[in-house]
């Protein structure tokens, strides 16, 4: 069986990712009325890095087992985020935020689905001699 | 930069063979190929350099869609067209090829068939 | 595999949301209802929300929850664990020609604010539009992974 480009490897493992992370988001929406119910969020080093979520003040470093996470896995926090102004009930779920999240979330899975589906049906070309 | 990669050359080149000056006199019907025939080796050996050229500019292509893809899955790229269509590059090429490969293996057959 | 958590999710909210709507059309309906069955004006109805963790049953977040030693599971779905009845007491308006008034002529109301209600509807109907929206992304992902390969 014919390994996986570095490409396409990167991007099952992102698939799995963002389907994690709709796992997430989609909790902290259901929970947005729940008392004390705080917002969490799974994030990657690269993602962080960047700039692109506000700073965080709490973070728990969890290091995967590079050996079995493989690339793109490597450094993903479970994160929470303690900055959010909270409620009287002790809520501070931001729903324009993770409605926000949703959104980015999804088009990066259709994305690396789209893409994922791309490089195979290349493969499928190339295996079937330039015919299939 | 050529469209798709191909050496403009190949592009304006007129096919079928007859039309080129070192083949056509004699017309091929009159004297088919012997072995020794320069000319028509020439063309045939600065073909075989196109074609692996062109390899080559597939393959880089394929590099740079794998590698702009790999940063999109990790999150380090946010290009999502500019990815999109590295792919689409990688893919087009590689059909190209492919296209041209089985044209050059027809017409090796006809050639083959045509001699005594 | 695990789209079906996250529909279970969005689905527990978008049942959390549905039973305040109820109790809130409850109250509304209710504000001015001087005489319930158990005696006493009408004490608004008011659900309590609890978040109940998910067995997500998946290696990524286990993977993630176990380095860190944390508890095994980063979700939770929303449950109602009970409708409370608020036991502020009710409202006092003074009216003597009133059937319910009692010997000093004042009414006992229902502890129902019309204003307060009517803002918890918009806030429940957003958390249900919302619910409504991560479903319909969920579905488009599934549908995207069915796609890969053809």
């Amino acid at each position: 069986m014919l390994p996986l480009s570095n490409g396409a490897q990167a991007l099952t493992q992102a698939l799995e990712y963002h389907r994690e992370r709709h796992n997430v988001v989609a909790s902290n929406i259901a929970n947005v009325e729940t008392p004390g119910f705080r917002p969490v969020d799974i994030l990657r080093d690269s993602e962080v890095e960047q700039g692109r979520t506000l700073p965080l003040a709490r973070t728990e470093k969890s290091h995967l087992n590079p050996a079995s996470a493989g690339p793109g896995l490597e450094g993903v926090h479970r994160v929470e985020d303690t900055t959010a102004p909270v409620g009287a009930d002790g809520n501070s779920v931001s729903l324009e935020r993770e409605m926000s999240k949703l959104a980015a979330n999804d088009l990066r899975y259709q994305a690396a689905a789209r893409f994922i589906s791309k490089h195979l049906g290349m493969l499928r070309y190339a295996a079937t001699g330039g015919n299939g | 930069m050529a469209p798709l990669g191909l050496p403009p050359a190949l592009l304006t080149q007129q096919t079928p063979i007859q039309s080129r000056p070192e083949i056509a006199k004699p017309a091929l019907a009159e004297r088919p190929l012997q072995l020794g025939d320069e000319s028509a080796v020439e063309g045939a050996r600065s073909f075989a350099d196109h074609l692996q050229q062109m390899v080559k500019e597939v393959d880089a292509q394929h590099k740079t869609a794998d590698a702009r893809t790999a940063e999109f899955a990790e999150g380090k790229s946010h290009d999502i067209h500019g990815t999109m269509i590295a792919m689409e590059q990688a893919d087009i090429s590689l059909r190209t090829l492919s296209s041209v490969r089985n044209r050059l293996i027809d017409a090796y057959r006809e050639v083959m068939r045509m001699g005594a | 595999m695990d789209f079906f958590s996250a529909m279970e999710i969005a689905s527990s909210g978008l049942d959390a949301q549905r039973a305040r709507m109820n109790a809130l059309a409850s109250n509304l309906a209710n504000a001015r209802t001087t005489r319930t069955a158990e005696g006493g004006p009408y004490k608004r109805i008011d659900p309590v929300f609890q978040a109940v963790p998910v067995n997500t049953d998946n290696r990524f977040a286990d993977a993630v929850a176990n380095a860190a030693g944390a508890e095994p599971t980063a979700v939770y779905r929303v449950e109602v664990s009970e409708l409370r009845r608020d036991q502020a007491p009710p409202q006092q308006m003074y009216d003597p020609s009133h059937p319910d008034a009692d010997e000093r002529g004042f009414v006992a109301l229902p502890n129902v604010n019309a204003v307060e209600e009517m803002v918890n509807l918009i806030t429940a109907s957003r958390a249900y539009e919302s619910g409504v929206t991560v479903m319909q992304t969920i579905k488009g992902m599934a549908q995207s992974a069915l796609s890969i390969g053809s």
